[in-house]
């Protein structure tokens, strides 16, 4: 065998080599990219599961417009012949990090909803008969993926109604893309209505005429939490609060607010401790925050770290008692680390209302029907989910086709952005779900829940009671305290 | 006086898990020029395969810890026969290869765990908490700092000390020489692999016994084994460990007399004032061996 030889057939080897690594490397990227069209874009109704309770459906009142479908005799006589489908954008983190807890509970509201009516029979708007199709994105957690989530759905897809995306970073974003393409936006973001955010009674009306904001205002969501965590952890006037909470602009914005809020109530309080994302490791700043000497410590607001910041302020003795953001009581009781046997109270503050303790017979028939969706099971999941947002999408599903009713159109998004200024439903989180038609944001109370020595009670702090109207908390008071009484 | 104790602890904590990894990174690189990126991923399979043995197959942390360290270490051996070999003379393309492994290691791991992308978390192996002048330390962190000063200490007995030792710092000087003198200078950079893979598996099983981790999180705890390795001189274990600890005192210090959400960046400062004042780090390392 010569030189010549054996160079030709390594060659030779190495091109066949070549091609095959081609090869497979196109069936790979194929098979990656059929993967992720499945994952991606399929539609709700594919993903949901079959058996729902009815029983939760929030109700429209009557003297608004009627926007659920109609138990199935009177949906029967209401069927029209024509029939259209209504597609629905939805863009959430639901995977990548501790933000997919909270993306994934919101797609689960909207999917709920988006099936009960479907399988109802749809909805009536003029002579046609609606069903709703969602078409799903998911954000990785990544703003830039997100946004061009948002782009292609506006874009390539024709979506005119598009809920979420969170946090607060990319929400802000987003609406930029929305609002001059006259995009219905629904977000569960209050940072909207806020001093940096986009909505407000001018902006409503005319370069942010289609964004809506399906969470109260900051200053009513934090006045509410912070009355009822303090009342539960039994504070005085003059203790001291400290709070720790993640350094992005969520938690920059939520912590910063938050601190105003417990200062207008009378808590001694010093600049808030941001902790970069991603950390694991809080002892450093837990140590920190333990050289103030406070009573009490609070934190904001990614579940996960949460969890894990009141497991190491438990070990490093902070404070005497402490808040945890965005936790709900049954994965608390299920799976937090040091059970709860905890002498120091800890107060879980549910984002809206609490998933394994229900406030209401409104709210356990909710979580009957989300459990059932989940895991086919209306007791509830195994293992317990850490957080549930799912009714920051479930009621305006449903608040959404009372709007188009009322519109009398699925199409015109400024005519249906109308018809939502004002409109109240009987929902869940409210028996007078109203959509603010200045501020294009609604209002609504928070539970609350209480662990300590073995037992877990909660609470709804109602907005009549704990608002910032009745407790005489204000913006600017809140917003020129944010760095606390003692800086 | 309680506080800049508990900082104290709470950095040499934090320094224990990045001196195990420096330590592989700068043996690795020390004798074949090789940067290991993946080394962080080495680190979460660690993590992963102690979380399973204990909360999958409900046995005990030390045999999941056991496990782990075992496992990481074959495939560190794994990777050194399958793959890595056939770049030691192109420490660049073994470099490359290193970014892919990270890709393709993240997805095994996603695809492989049981709860895919979800973060894991173990309950403290031990729960006890000291005091000691006011300051709280978890035994699971006197546990982390022990073992780590332990094993560091071994290794640098076996690096400094040990005829073999002697061999492996030759081999890192001079690979063609040290192989002309009868030094089996492959078989070495095996071994490496295998010890730098066995502390990554330990560190996983520590780490995981202080804090939840995910499939994502080792990218993470990579920058900053590089960054120590670098600054402690690249190739040099004793550097290495001391930056470990430097960093992980800088970031707790930092924490609590400075602005707290720039923690990780007083560190890394840190670090490039070293390499700018000292180019070859503090304990002068190895440029490791030349790309052929």
């Amino acid at each position: 065998m010569t030189h010549l030889d054996t160079d030709s057939r390594l060659t030779r080897w190495r091109w066949m080599g070549l091609v095959g690594a081609a090869l497979a490397v196109l069936v790979l990227g194929f098979a990656l990219a059929a993967c992720g069209d499945d994952e991606d874009e399929q539609p709700a109704a594919a993903q949901a599961q079959p058996q729902q309770e009815q029983q939760a459906q929030p109700q429209a009142q009557e003297q608004q417009a009627q926007p659920q479908p109609q138990p199935e005799a009177q949906q029967q006589q209401q069927q029209t012949a024509n029939t259209g489908v209504v597609r629905i954008g939805s863009v959430q983190p639901l995977s990548g990090g501790g933000l997919a807890f909270y993306g994934k509970s919101e797609e689960v509201g909207l999917l709920l909803a988006v099936e009960q009516i479907n399988e109802a029979g749809g909805f009536v708007v003029g002579d046609t008969t609606y069903t709703i199709e969602v078409v799903a994105r998911d954000t990785r957690s990544d703003d830039a993926v997100g946004i061009a989530a948002v782009q292609e759905l506006i874009r390539d897809e024709g979506i005119k109604i598009i809920f979420g995306p969170i946090p607060h970073g990319i929400g802000l974003a987003a609406s930029e893309l929305t609002q001059p393409e006259k995009v219905l936006h629904l977000m569960s973001l209050s940072i909207l209505t806020s001093e940096d955010g986009v909505l407000n009674p001018e902006t409503s009306q005319t370069t942010h005429k289609w964004l809506f904001q399906i969470e109260p205002s900051e200053l009513t969501r934090s006045t509410i939490t912070a009355a009822g965590v303090l009342e539960l952890l039994g504070a005085e006037e003059g203790d001291t609060s400290v709070i720790i909470a993640t350094d992005d602009p969520s938690g920059q914005f939520l912590g910063r607010f938050y601190n105003g809020v417990l200062t207008a109530l009378g808590q001694k309080t010093y600049p808030v401790v941001f902790y970069p994302p991603g950390t694991t490791d809080f002892t450093p700043f837990l140590t920190r925050l333990k050289g103030l000497e406070p009573d009490w410590m609070h934190n904001w607001y990614i579940a996960a770290d949460s969890v894990l910041i009141a497991e190491q302020a438990l070990e490093l003795e902070v404070a005497r008692g402490y808040m945890v953001f965005g936790v709900d009581p049954g994965w608390w009781e299920e799976n937090f680390p040091g059970g709860i046997d905890n002498e120091a109270p800890i107060v879980l503050a549910c984002i809206n209302l609490c998933r394994a303790i229900n406030s209401s017979e409104r709210s356990r028939e909710h979580y009957q029907a989300v459990n059932e969706f989940e895991c086919g099971n209306p007791d509830g999941c195994s293992p317990a989910p850490l957080t549930d947002i799912t009714l920051w999408q479930y009621d305006y599903v449903y608040m959404l086709v009372a709007a188009m009713q009322k519109a009398g159109t699925v199409d015109d998004t400024t005519a249906i952005a109308e018809a939502l200024e004002g409109i109240t439903i009987d929902g869940v989180l409210s028996s007078t779900l109203t959509m603010d038609p200045e501020w294009h944001r609604v209002a609504h109370g928070y539970d609350t829940c209480r662990v300590q020595l073995g037992e877990i009670s909660c609470t709804n702090f109602s907005l009549e009671e704990y608002g910032p109207e009745a407790l005489g908390v204000t913006d600017e008071f809140v917003l020129a305290n944010q760095e606390g009484s003692e800086q | 006086m309680e506080i800049f104790l508990q900082q104290v602890i709470n950095g040499l904590s934090i320094g224990a898990v990045i001196a195990l990894m420096a330590l592989g990174v700068t043996l690795i690189f020390g004798l074949t020029g090789l940067v290991m990126f993946a080394h962080g991923e080495l680190l979460v399979i660690g993590g992963f395969l102690a979380w399973f043995v204990t909360i999958q197959l409900s046995s005990s942390f030390w045999l999941g810890l056991l496990f782990a360290i075992v496992a990481v270490g074959l495939i560190g051996v794994a990777l050194e026969r399958g793959v890595f070999r056939f770049t030691f003379d192109s420490p660049i393309n073994g470099f490359i290869v290193s970014l892919g492994l990270i890709i393709v290691l993240q997805h095994l791991l996603v695809e492989l765990s049981p709860v895919g992308a979800s973060i894991v978390d173990l309950p403290a192996p031990i729960t006890t908490v000291f005091d000691l002048g006011g300051a709280r330390i978890p035994a699971t962190r006197v546990l982390v700092v022990g073992a780590t000063l332990a094993v560091v200490a071994l290794m640098l007995w076996a690096i400094y000390r040990s005829g073999h030792g002697r061999a492996l710092r030759a081999s890192a000087i001079d690979r063609d020489t040290a192989a002309l003198m009868g030094i089996p200078v492959r078989r070495y950079i095996m071994v490496v692999f295998l010890v730098g893979s066995l502390l990554a598996g330990l560190g996983g099983a520590l780490m995981i016994g202080l804090f939840p981790i995910d499939p994502f999180i080792g990218g993470r705890f990579v920058i900053k084994a590089f960054a120590v390795a670098l600054a402690g001189g690249l190739g040099n274990p004793l550097g290495a460990i001391l930056a470990a600890f430097g960093l992980g005192l800088a970031e707790a210090m930092g924490t609590q007399y400075f602005q707290p959400e720039w923690s990780e960046s007083y560190a890394f400062i840190v670090m490039i004032i070293i390499l700018l004042v000292r180019p070859r780090g503090l304990l002068t390392g190895l440029q490791g061996p030349p790309a052929r």
